[in-house]
C-alpha cells in the first residue's frame, strides 16, 4: 500500500546539492534499512548514501551523474514488490521540478513538507540510525532528529519506556506507529534501545554516534519499576553487611550431563536449570541461608522457594520457583522459562514474584569468569551463578584441560557468618561435580 | 459459478453499507430487502425522530424567544403536520439509497430471505414467488427489534414501541416512556416539548444509563425542569391497560406506587432478528444473548458468513453497523480492518444533547485507571451564552499515564455536533497536550473542548 521516498540528504552542513556519482541498486531491487543505495559527490567528498527505510525500487528518479538538489527524491519505493507508484512518482517529479527550480533561482523552494506518501520526514542529516558513523563527512553539528510517523500516546510510551522507533513496525494508516505497536514492541523486548534482536544471528556491536558537541542527550524519565529496583538495590546495598564467597566447580561432569539430555529426546536442560536444582538440595542440608532478616529476628524456611533473577525490557524482577526442593531439574526448568516469558510480557502475577527463601542470579550466558550480586532482601543471601570456562584442572596430580563455573554467594553477616557460607558453597560444589545426583 | 460473489441481507445503514462497499471493490453484489431500503435507521429511528425533535426544539425556542427581544404569540404544533414531516424525510432518503443502489450497481431484490444451505438462500418475494441465489458470501445484517416483555404487552395503540411512537394518529395527553436509554429520553423529550405530560421510569439508577453519570444527572435536572416526571431506580410490575388510561405499578426500593397515563412507550432493549433465516441450514450459531457469533472480522461459524449490525449483537447503533459493513467487506477483499469497539460514538438528541466516546468516569475507575478529569461548563462560553444555551458541559477524561484521551462526555446545544473532534483525537491516541494546544476559532461552543483538556493538565484559562 505504501510508497516510500528517498529524498537526497545533505551529506555535509553546508551541502545544498550533489551529484550522484553511481546508483548501487536498479528497478526492482529490495533494499534493507540501511543499505548502501547510491555514492554521492558532496561538496567535500564523495560518500555513501544509506536508505533510512527498506522496500523495493520502484523507479530511480535522478540517473547516475545527474546534480541532485537535497529534498529531491531521489528514488521511489514501495513496500511490497509490484506495487503501483504511479501517483508518488509523478508527484515525486513535481517536488523534484520545484526544488530544482528554486535552486537555480527561481521560485522559493517549497516547504519540504512530506506529502502524503512520504514516510520519512525530509531529515537532511545522516541520523544516529543510519549514519556511516565513522565518515567524518558526517558527523555533523547538532543533527536533527528522525521523525517518525506515531501517535503522541505512542511517543510517550516509547520515551518512556526507552523504545528506539527505528525497531518498531507502524501498523496504523500509512505504517504511523501506534500505543499497540509500541506495547507489543516492549513486550517482545526487541525494540529497546542498544537492545540485541530477539533472534537470529548474534547481535553485531553497533556504534553509537556520539554527538560531536559531547553535550549529553535528554535526560530519559526512569520507568516505575527502575525506581523500584534502585531504591531497593540502594537500600539492600547500603545497609545489609554484606561479604562473599567464591568458590570454583569443576564443571565438566555438568557440562557433559547437558549434552547427554539434549541427546534423550530433545530435553533441554540449561547450567541454570541445574544450579537452582542444587542449590535446594544444599539449603536443606544448609537450613540457615534459606531465611529473611528481620531486624531481631531471623526466618527459617521449610521450603526451598527459589528466586531466579530474570531481566526484562526496563529492568529485572525475581520471579519464584516455589518448593524447588521437591521439583525436578526437568520441572524446574520449564517453570523458569514459563516464568520468564511471563516476565517478559510483563503478565507476572504477585506471588509469582513476592517472597521467595533465597535467590539465584546468572550472568553464564554472557561468559562471565565471576561476579557478586546484591542480595535481594529480606532474604539473607544471594547466588551468582558465572559461565562455565574452559580452563586448566588438577585431577589425580595432572593438569588437563578441564571446565570451570565459578559460584559467588553475598551473604548478609548479621544472619550468616562465613563458615555457613563455605559450607554451603562446599555442599553446592560436590553435588554439581557429581550431577548424577541432581537427576534422582 | 454462485450468481453473486456478495449478497447481503437487510439494507439498513450495516446493509447497504456493506454492499456499496462490495461493489466498489468490484464484487457482483445483491442485497435483499423486504421493507423499505434504508431499514430501521432511516425509516423508523434515526432520521425520523431526528425531523420530529426538531419540531419540538423550534416550539421551545419559541416559548423562550422572549428572552432574546422577540415576542411570538400563539404559536403552537399541529401533531400531524409534524410527523408528516417526519415521514416525507424519512421518504425522501430512502429514495436516496435506491439511488446510490443502482449508482454502484447493487442488485437489490425484493423480499425475504432464507437460507437454503451453507452457500445459498431463497428469497421470497411478496407476490410468493421464490428464487434461489447462491454466492461467495453472505453478509446478514437483518437488525434487531424491540425486546418483549411478559409484564409489558405492547398492543401496538396504547402500548407501543418507537415506531409506533413516531407516528401516532393523536398526540397523548399523557406518556409514560419506560426505559430511559436514547429512545424513551428523546421521544420523553418530543412528547414532553409538544405538551404532553411525560414520566420517564427507568430501572437503573440514572437515565441514559449507557452515559456518564454527571451527564446523566444534567440531562435528568432539565427533565424536570421542563416539566417532565422522572423516576430512576424504579421497577415497573404490572401494566394494566384499562378504559380510562393505561395504569402502571412502579416499585422503588420496596415501596409500591401507581400512575395511570393516557399512552405508554415500551423502549427497554432489543433483540435480533434471526427468525426466519433458517440459520441451522447455514450453520451460523447464535450466542447465549440471541444475537449471532462473530469473530473479530464479523465472521459467523460458517466462513462464507458474516453478520454485522444490530443482529450480531454489542453497541445498538448505526454508525457501528456500518463499520462492521465495511470491516465485513475488508475481510472478504483481503483487507482486514476490524471495529474497535472503545471508540463506538453515542449521541442522544433530546435537548440538552448528550454525546459521548470512550469510557465514562466510573468504567475507567473501575478498569483500575488514574485518572486526569477536565471539565468546562457552557456558563463560561461566550458563544454558548450569545445563542442562549449556557446549558450543559464538556468532560474530559485522560488516563494519568499518558495524558491519553480515553473518554469524552458532552451535554449541551449541539453537544453532538462537538463530539467528531474527540472521536478523531481517540483514534489518533491523542493527549490532553494536543487538544488544548489546538487553535479552535472564536466564538464557537468547540472552545470549550480545548478549554476542558486544559483544564484537566491545570491550565485553563476561562474558568
Amino acid at each position: 500500500m505504501a510508497t516510500i521516498d528517498l529524498t537526497v540528504p545533505a551529506k555535509s552542513p553546508t551541502m545544498t546539492e550533489g551529484t550522484i556519482v553511481a546508483w548501487r541498486v536498479k528497478a526492482g531491487d529490495l533494499v534493507k534499512s540501511g543499505q548502501v543505495v547510491a555514492e554521492i559527490q558532496t561538496d567535500k567528498a564523495v560518500v555513501e548514501w544509506e536508505a533510512l527505510d527498506g522496500g523495493t525500487v520502484a523507479e530511480l528518479l535522478i540517473p547516475a551523474g545527474s546534480i541532485a538538489y537535497v529534498n529531491q527524491v531521489a528514488a521511489v519505493l514501495t513496500s511490497k514488490p509490484g506495487e503501483s507508484a504511479a501517483a508518488a512518482i509523478a508527484k515525486a517529479r513535481e517536488l523534484n521540478a520545484q526544488l530544482a527550480a528554486a535552486a537555480k533561482g527561481g521560485a522559493p523552494a517549497p516547504a519540504p513538507a512530506a506529502p502524503a506518501t512520504v514516510v520519512l520526514t525530509p531529515a537532511p542529516m545522516p541520523t544516529a540510525a543510519s549514519a556511516p558513523a565513522l565518515h567524518p563527512q558526517a558527523a555533523p553539528a547538532a543533527a536533527p532528529q528522525k521523525q517518525y510517523r506515531i501517535t503522541p500516546v505512542a511517543a510517550r510510551f516509547a520515551a518512556q519506556h526507552g523504545l528506539d522507533l527505528a525497531k518498531v513496525r507502524g501498523t496504523g494508516p500509512s505504517g504511523r506507529i501506534t500505543l499497540r505497536d509500541v506495547e507489543e514492541a516492549r513486550r517482545a523486548g526487541t525494540a529497546l534501545i542498544g537492545a540485541a534482536p530477539a533472534a537470529g544471528a548474534p547481535a553485531k556491536a553497533k556504534l553509537k554516534p556520539f554527538r560531536a558537541d559531547g553535550a549529553p542527550s535528554a535526560d530519559q524519565a526512569m520507568s516505575a519499576m527502575r525506581q523500584v529496583i534502585a531504591k531497593r538495590l540502594a537500600e539492600s546495598k547500603a545497609t545489609i553487611p554484606h561479604f562473599t564467597v567464591t568458590e570454583a566447580v569443576d564443571a565438566g561432569a555438568l557440562a557433559a550431563i547437558k549434552d547427554q539430555c539434549a541427546a534423550y529426546d530433545g530435553v533441554k536442560v540449561t547450567v541454570n536449570d541445574l544450579v537452582v536444582r542444587a542449590a535446594a538440595l544444599a539449603l536443606r542440608i544448609h537450613p540457615r541461608l534459606n531465611a529473611t532478616f528481620h531486624g531481631t529476628a531471623v526466618r527459617q524456611y521449610d521450603s526451598a522457594d527459589i528466586c531466579v533473577a530474570v531481566a526484562i525490557p526496563d529492568g529485572l524482577i525475581t520471579p519464584i520457583v516455589a518448593k524447588a526442593h521437591a521439583k525436578s531439574v526437568r520441572q524446574i526448568g520449564d517453570e523458569v522459562r514459563a516464568l520468564a516469558k511471563k516476565a517478559a510480557e510483563g503478565r507476572l502475577q504477585p506471588h509469582e514474584f513476592q517472597g521467595g527463601s533465597f535467590t539465584v542470579s546468572n550472568l553464564g550466558m554472557f561468559g562471565v569468569e565471576s561476579f557478586t550480586a546484591i542480595i535481594n532482601p529480606p532474604q539473607v543471601a544471594i547466588l551468582a551463578v558465572a559461565g562455565i570456562k574452559d580452563e586448566p584442572v588438577v585431577r589425580g596430580g595432572q593438569v588437563v584441560a578441564g571446565k570451570v563455573l565459578r559460584l559467588t554467594l553475598s551473604a548478609d553477616h548479621r544472619a550468616v557468618d562465613g563458615a555457613d557460607a563455605a559450607a554451603f558453597l562446599r555442599t553446592l560444589r560436590e553435588l554439581l561435580e557429581a550431577p548424577a545426583g541432581l537427576l534422582v | 459459478m454462485p450468481d453473486f460473489d456478495v449478497i447481503v441481507i437487510g439494507a439498513g445503514p450495516g446493509g447497504y453499507v456493506a454492499a456499496i462497499k462490495a461493489a466498489q471493490h468490484g464484487r457482483k453484489t445483491a442485497i435483499v430487502e423486504k421493507e423499505a431500503l434504508g431499514g430501521v435507521c432511516l425509516n423508523w429511528g434515526c432520521i425520523p425522530t431526528k425531523a420530529l425533535l426538531k419540531s419540538a426544539e423550534t416550539l421551545e425556542s419559541f416559548r423562550h424567544a422572549a428572552a432574546l427581544g422577540l415576542h411570538a404569540d400563539n404559536v403552537r404544533a399541529d401533531f400531524g403536520a409534524v410527523v408528516k414531516r417526519s415521514r416525507d424525510v424519512a421518504d425522501g432518503m430512502s429514495k436516496g439509497i435506491a439511488f446510490l443502489m443502482k449508482k454502484n450497481k447493487v442488485e437489490v431484490i425484493r423480499g425475504t430471505a432464507t437460507f437454503s444451505g451453507a452457500d445459498s438462500i431463497v428469497v421470497t418475494a411478496g407476490d410468493g414467488s421464490a428464487r434461489t441465489l447462491t454466492a461467495g458470501h453472505f453478509i446478514v445484517a437483518s437488525g434487531g427489534r424491540p425486546r418483549q416483555f411478559p409484564h409489558l404487552p405492547v398492543d401496538g395503540k396504547r402500548v407501543f414501541n418507537a415506531r409506533e411512537a413516531m407516528c401516532l394518529p393523536e398526540q397523548p395527553k399523557s406518556l409514560a416512556c419506560i426505559g430511559a436509554g436514547a429512545i424513551g429520553m428523546e421521544f420523553g423529550y418530543f412528547y414532553q416539548a409538544l405538551g404532553t405530560q411525560v414520566h420517564i421510569v427507568e430501572v437503573m439508577d440514572q437515565v441514559l444509563p449507557v452515559e456518564d453519570h454527571e451527564a446523566a444527572k444534567f440531562v435528568e435536572r432539565a427533565f424536570l425542569k421542563l416539566g417532565a416526571k422522572v423516576s430512576t431506580a424504579t421497577k415497573v410490575e404490572k401494566l394494566e391497560v384499562q378504559a380510562d388510561g393505561v395504569v402502571l405499578q412502579l416499585e422503588k426500593g420496596g415501596e409500591r406506587s401507581t400512575i395511570t397515563v393516557d399512552r405508554v412507550l415500551v423502549a427497554v432493549g432489543m433483540v435480533a432478528n434471526t427468525e426466519g433465516l433458517n440459520l441451522d441450514a447455514a450453520q451460523v450459531a447464535l450466542d447465549e444473548r440471541g444475537f449471532i457469533k462473530v469473530d473479530d472480522n464479523q465472521r459467523t461459524s460458517n466462513p462464507r458468513v458474516y453478520a454485522i449490525g444490530d443482529v450480531a449483537g454489542k453497541q445498538l447503533l448505526a454508525h457501528k453497523a456500518s463499520f462492521e459493513g465495511e470491516a465485513a467487506v475488508g475481510h472478504i477483499i483481503g483487507h482486514p480492518a476490524p471495529v474497535d469497539y472503545r471508540q463506538i460514538p453515542g449521541c442522544t438528541y433530546c435537548q440538552p444533547q448528550v454525546a459521548s466516546i470512550g469510557l465514562t468516569e466510573k468504567k475507567a475507575l473501575a478498569a483500575g485507571k488514574k485518572l486526569k478529569i477536565g471539565r468546562f461548563q457552557f456558563v463560561a462560553s461566550g458563544k454558548a451564552k450569545a445563542v442562549g444555551h449556557p446549558e450543559g458541559f464538556v468532560k474530559l477524561i485522560f488516563d494519568a499515564e499518558f495524558d491519553q484521551l480515553i473518554g469524552a462526555h458532552l451535554v449541551g446545544y449541539d453537544a453532538t455536533e462537538l463530539l467528531a473532534e474527540l472521536s478523531l483525537a481517540m483514534k489518533l491516541e491523542c493527549t490532553a497536550q494536543e487538544l488544548m494546544e489546538t487553535v479552535h476559532a472564536h466564538p464557537t461552543l468547540s472552545e470549550a473542548v480545548m478549554e476542558a483538556a486544559a483544564d484537566a493538565l491545570g491550565v485553563c484559562v476561562h474558568q
